[in-house]
């Protein structure tokens, strides 16, 4: 093995694959800083790229003996050829690991200075992409001992882009760690598990100096290609995780914000959003509370028998993308109008009467919300929204950075009376 | 150690190469000497055990090879090392002549002094940290001859051995080889010089038979005058030949 590790030319490709693996992790964006499974999933994107360099590498490697014209030689070993084969793709794979795993070292460590909970999660999407980095290896590993050499490469990459591109219409492809998801532990277990299997098959692939190939050979190899193929398509990478209860993180004030435990390094931006609603004119009415996603779930009978998931039931919930503070102040921005207006409150308001005027000052209003509760008035999203209403949002956000605060709470205070004043009646 | 080869058939698809091949091998340095598509690197292929035979038997020391398994107990008494042999070329002397000994059945624990004993006797311990790529012809042969004696295995098969050698290398080779006293060596060749020089028999192959099968002495005693050849034993060999091919 350690002769294969030596010797073998993929040493000279690692520094390249490193620097991809680096770039990915670090250039695509840096909130999973601080964040265990988004610091895992973040760690495991670079493994879909890698994955394709790595495919046609390992198709390369593969091909080695054909091109060094080892076969005569090698055909007379008194080693079982599935023994010096896996050999010689253990080496292949841990070479090509070594990027992948020093990506997941930086991102652990980068994490690891603020400790946060959840280190159990970053595991899962560390084992989800060194999945990935085995099934490239061995699909490009197949590649090589069916197809000749140079062809191998370039068709085991392109193949893995095609299969990763098809797989990614089936939920293959994480690229977030957000806390309400984990990866599913059986899934990846029957994953790794079908992936071995594949390997080990792979060692009896007959040798292409051999006059005919071995039928049962062939045989083995679909057999074991089958339940990975079954595997990949029937689970998903990730699934929901069970609500954190007692254990979930607030911030009180004005409004309870609630968040799960692995976003604690948001608590300081959200006790600041929490304070600016606080200053809020008292004729806005913000819900008693808000959770992250998936921090309470509701479930219903439904008439067909089966048990469904309320979105509707239970406090308003908000998003954190990738750290942007425009992500949650969007959805509490919401939640505070939809409380103010009760837009479901069909006994004291008919907000199926809005006029298309209205509704553009209601969109100038909340726009004005979102920016204000962020403290910019620069949203960091871009959107292919209707024309009227980007310039509704617009208008929203130069009141929020144009204006001083007492001139913006008087006219959002004013917008409030006035909308609710249309459509609802006074008693409410 | 004792090669047996009874009755041995080989082909390609439909092609019979060899048919009917019997032989006793023993200890020394036989040469098989023939035109090109005699059969003589399809013979030491099948011995090598690359091919199983169509027909007849292989034995070595009166043990049967009959399957892949038996040939696979059988090949760590086999060294093999084919006219244009492979190397991975990052590897150094050393790497490949110690890849060769796990290849070959080695215990690990005598890696080190199986593959020092084989680099001494081909002259290469000063070269072992050398990359394979970079290494000249007579350098690369000489590796070459290492990986098939490395362990030293009882039956050596060199097919062409000294093909693309200068005067001074194959000189180098004879010594070389004329050290595996005790094994049974077998080296298909054009040259008739190398035959004269360091065989003990010579087996000269025709259309997949043996046509002569003897000493370098009796080979050189059926050359007669009007047959073209420098030498006595090139005379000879003409002279084996069907009458069509005699004549230039």
């Amino acid at each position: 093995m350690w002769l294969h590790l030596r010797t073998s030319p993929i040493r000279w490709s690692l520094p390249v694959l490193l620097a991809v693996d680096l770039a990915a992790l670090f250039l695509r964006n840096r909130s999973w800083i601080g964040v265990w499974p988004e610091s895992g999933a973040a760690a495991q994107v670079p493994a879909y790229l890698l994955g394709v360099l790595a495919a046609g590498v390992a198709a390369w490697a593969a091909g080695a003996q054909t091109r060094h014209r080892l076969h005569e030689q090698l055909a007379v070993a008194r080693v079982h050829p599935a023994i010096s084969e896996a050999y010689r793709l253990g080496a292949t794979l841990i070479l090509l690991l070594i990027p992948y795993v020093i990506g997941q070292v930086v991102a652990f460590a980068v994490t690891a200075r603020t400790f946060p909970p959840g280190l159990g999660l970053f595991w899962g999407y560390a084992l989800l992409g060194l999945f990935v980095m085995v099934m490239a290896t061995a699909f490009g590993w197949l590649c090589g001992r069916l197809l000749g050499t140079l062809f191998a490469a370039l068709a085991a990459s392109m193949g893995f882009l095609f299969l990763l591109t098809l797989l990614g219409r089936v939920g293959f492809v994480v690229l977030s760690g957000r806390p309400n998801t984990m990866v599913d532990p059986v899934g990846l277990v029957l994953r790794l598990g079908s992936v071995m299997l594949l390997l080990v098959a792979l060692l009896w692939l007959p040798s292409p100096g051999r006059a005919r190939p071995a039928r049962r050979a062939i045989v083995l190899q679909v057999a074991a290609i089958l339940p990975l193929a079954m595997v990949v398509v029937t689970t998903s990478p990730v699934v929901d995780r069970t609500p954190p209860g007692d254990d979930v993180t607030c911030v009180n004030g004005r409004m309870t914000l609630c968040i799960w435990p692995e976003h604690e390094k948001y608590l300081p931006k959200l006790r600041s959003l929490n304070a600016r609603i606080g200053l809020l004119p008292a004729s806005f009415v913000p819900p008693p509370r808000m959770n992250e996603i998936g921090i309470e779930r509701t479930w219903h009978l439904g008439p067909d028998g089966v048990i469904h998931l309320d979105g509707d039931a239970g406090a308003p919930i908000f998003h954190i993308l990738e750290g942007s503070p425009w992500s949650y102040a969007g959805d509490v921005s919401n939640a505070i109008l939809a409380s103010t207006f009760g837009f479901t409150d069909t006994q004291y308001c008919s907000w199926d009467t809005l006029t298309s005027a209205d509704q553009e000052r209601l969109s100038v209003l909340g726009a004005w919300l979102e920016a204000y509760l962020v403290g910019r008035s620069t949203p960091d999203y871009e959107t292919n929204a209707p024309m009227e209403m980007q310039a509704a949002w617009a208008r929203g956000r130069a009141i929020a950075g144009e204006q001083s605060l007492p001139e913006q709470f008087r006219w959002a205070d004013r917008e409030v009376g006035d909308l609710r004043g249309r459509y609802c009646k006074p008693v409410r | 150690m004792t090669v047996v080869l009874e009755g041995l058939a080989q082909g390609y698809g439909t092609h019979t190469i060899i048919d009917q091949f019997t032989t006793i091998l023993r200890p020394g340095i036989t040469a098989l000497l023939g035109p090109n598509g005699a059969g003589k690197t399809t013979l030491l292929r099948t011995l090598a055990t690359v091919m199983p035979p169509r027909n007849g038997v292989i034995s070595l020391d009166g043990t049967a090879i009959t399957d892949e398994r038996s040939a696979r107990r059988a090949r760590d008494k086999i060294g093999y090392l084919p006219q244009d042999f492979g190397f991975e070329p990052q590897m150094t002397v050393r790497d490949f002549v110690t890849y060769a000994a796990w290849m070959r059945g080695v215990p690990s624990a005598k890696w080190r002094q199986a593959v020092d004993e084989a680099l001494e006797m081909v002259d290469l311990s000063a070269e072992q940290g050398m990359r394979m790529r970079r290494l000249s012809g007579g350098m690369r042969q000489r590796a070459g001859i290492a990986w098939a004696v490395v362990g030293r295995p009882r039956l050596v098969l060199l097919d062409e051995p000294t093909v693309g050698l200068d005067p001074r290398q194959r000189l180098q080779f004879r010594k070389i080889i004329s050290a595996l006293d005790d094994t049974v060596v077998v080296l298909s060749t054009h040259l008739i010089d190398d035959v004269a020089a360091v065989c003990d028999r010579v087996i000269v192959m025709h259309g997949g038979a043996a046509r002569f099968d003897g000493s370098v002495t009796e080979l050189e005693s059926l050359g007669h005058d009007g047959l073209p050849g420098h030498s006595a034993l090139e005379r000879a060999y003409m002279h084996l030949l069907p009458e069509s091919e005699q004549q230039l």
